[in-house]
């Protein structure tokens, strides 16, 4: 059970989180902005409460680790670690600068903090089941964590990752699902029909639970629902919205593209009250 | 470029019941007028491009006639192994589209770059493969589609490219076109790139250098007697592409030449063979890879002095 004065504490990073993200999309004009606020509660629970790290040391033996499948979130990525003291706040600013270490899509081997580079999609959830096995070959007690798009199922490469990590018994894997219902160009269960992603996960051996993707007691519950290392993988489906936090940009596709003006800025910034 | 293929499509889609356009997600309100004109041939298939080449082969097999649309790398590299044996293999009339070709993509960052592509295509039997250098030969590639055997590859920029050939000249996109005339230097290029590639010539004219310009669009199959008439022959040769290893053009225009018996000296200008480690615009990058005007003109410098 959280603690209220942890929750309250993790709301309010991601608040900063949030403001983080709508500066550095106003500042680059970049796209990607509602992505990233879509799942910034899910990486402020994983930074922030349940993954074992040092950002200080952040290659730490046992440290959890975070795979960061849904690539083009990278903004909320970056202002965790931020936050989190993986690197300076202010090098935020730097974020689509020309010489940066801070691209649209999460690099190889650029920014302490993160593990791999992402932003193809559906390569992520494969390369977590390859580090919990190499875990387990360890003995490890670390976990290795993965956040997943609901349209990134939609590649096929996805099934095959989490059949092999059925299949592999890979326990010490936890695969959380930005649920938002919508992609790109449309919604999931218009582009891919109304998939049933519990019964698919539990059809390849996975244990699954649904959370609220914006509520850090549920989603706390859930991640912390560790079976043994090896046995059932984790899959948490947790519902967020597309753009949360800001009101006009929740659940709007536009939001995926349209960087925000220093005018939306202001007015998203009064709301989050940042 | 991107806009150009969505105007040109429209035309083709409208006048041809048989298209299809079919998008990997991509391309968000871009085909919105294809879709009122007839939602039954536009497919979001979502993000599942090994899915979208198998089944465009197997949309063709019954006479449609597909546009598979996606970023570059998705959809050459991801279903590589679909568009060799389910659409060429059976020489299924497709056309693969990529968009955002070489660096286009910036700032995205290497997932998004697809530099690969076109060396790739060319590889696979029956593909013919089109480097469009501006939106009008966008245009002309895909009105070409049609005519030609086969499945058809068509790499292109993203947006903002201009148009090289001078007003009144029109773009050659089958055989190689003279962009510049020269007398020096050859500086063979394709693709958007070729604009640099121009740039480079009146760096090197400054010089007391005279560059030709060759601008080559058709690269499979590539029209090697007109290719070899085209050079001036004897002086050095420099290929350019926005593209890995010199694999587009450079090695098959070296090949060329060799099988000829001319045996110029060479440099291919190439995106290098390696990933960039810092995060750059299109321009950026371009400048990283030796691509930019003044590189290119820099490196043609190094060729005719030989130095």
């Amino acid at each position: 059970m959280l603690p209220e004065r942890e929750a309250d504490n993790l709301r309010e990073t991601a608040r900063l989180v949030r403001a983080d993200v709508l500066r550095m999309a106003q500042r680059s004009k970049s796209a990607h902005t509602a992505p990233a606020l879509s799942c910034a509660d899910i990486l402020v629970a994983l930074y922030f409460h349940a993954m074992n790290a040092d950002p200080q040391n952040p290659r730490m033996e046992g440290r959890d680790r975070l795979v960061f499948s849904k690539g083009h979130g990278a903004m909320a990525l970056y202002a965790c670690l931020a936050r989190r003291g993986y690197f300076p706040v202010e090098l935020l600013e730097s974020y689509l600068c020309d010489g940066s270490g801070l691209w649209e899509h999460p690099s190889a081997g650029g920014l302490p903090g993160v593990e791999f580079a992402t932003g193809s999609l559906g390569h992520g959830l494969s390369i977590a089941a390859g580090v919990a096995l190499g875990l387990q070959r360890k003995k490890s007690a670390a976990r290795v964590f993965a956040i997943v798009g609901d349209g990134e199922c939609d590649e096929g490469s996805v099934y095959e990752a989490a059949a092999f990590a059925g299949a592999r018994r890979l326990g010490n894997l936890a695969m959380v699902i930005d649920n938002n219902g919508l992609q790109a160009c449309g919604l999931c269960d218009d582009i891919s029909g109304c998939v049933d992603r519990v019964k698919f996960f539990e059809s390849l051996n996975w244990r699954v639970l649904e959370a609220d993707g914006h509520s850090f007691e549920s989603l706390a519950d859930a991640l912390s629902q560790r079976g043994p290392a090896v046995g059932a993988p984790l899959a948490i489906i947790a519902r967020t919205v597309k753009g949360k936090g800001v009101s006009f940009m929740e659940h709007n596709l536009e939001w995926h593209y349209r960087p925000p003006s220093a005018d939306d800025l202001e007015k998203a910034l009064k709301e989050l009250g940042a | 470029m991107r806009n150009a293929f969505f105007r040109a499509l429209k035309k083709l889609f409208v006048e041809d019941g048989d298209v299809y356009f079919i998008t990997g997600d991509l391309g968000f309100k871009l085909y919105d007028e294809l879709q009122a004109h007839d939602p039954e041939r536009v497919i979001n298939a979502g993000i599942r491009e090994a899915a979208i080449a198998g089944m465009s082969a197997g949309l063709a097999s019954e006479g449609a006639l597909p546009f598979i649309y996606s970023i570059t790398p998705f959809i050459t590299l991801r279903c590589l192994e679909q568009i060799k044996l389910d659409i060429c293999y059976h020489n299924f009339k497709v056309a693969v589209i990529g968009v955002g070709g070489g660096l286009a993509y910036g700032e995205n960052g290497p997932t998004h770059h697809g530099v690969e592509d076109l060396a790739l295509m060319r590889l696979l039997p029956r593909m013919s493969v089109f480097c469009p250098a501006g939106p009008v030969e966008v245009e002309k590639c895909v009105a070409a589609v049609k005519s030609l055997d086969g499945p058809v590859y068509i790499r292109l920029g993203r947006n903002g490219e201009s148009e090289l050939t001078a007003p009144g000249v029109e773009p050659d996109i089958f055989g190689p076109q003279i962009m510049v005339d020269g007398t020096d230097v050859n500086i063979i290029a394709t693709g958007p790139v070729a604009g640099a590639a121009m740039s480079a010539a009146a760096i090197l004219k400054e010089e007391g250098i005279s560059a030709r310009v060759v601008k080559v669009t058709r690269l499979k199959p590539l029209d090697e007697a007109a290719l070899l008439n085209a050079v001036v022959p004897g002086r050095p040769v420099a290929a350019v592409e926005e593209h890995a290893g010199g694999a587009a053009l450079a090695l098959p225009v070296a090949d060329a030449l060799l099988r000829a018996g001319s045996v110029p000296r060479f440099a291919k200008i190439c995106i290098p063979d390696e990933f960039p480690r810092k995060c750059g615009s299109h321009s950026a990058l371009m400048a990283w890879a030796g691509l930019d005007a003044e590189s290119i003109a820099s490196e043609c410098g190094r060729l005719v002095r030989g130095s």
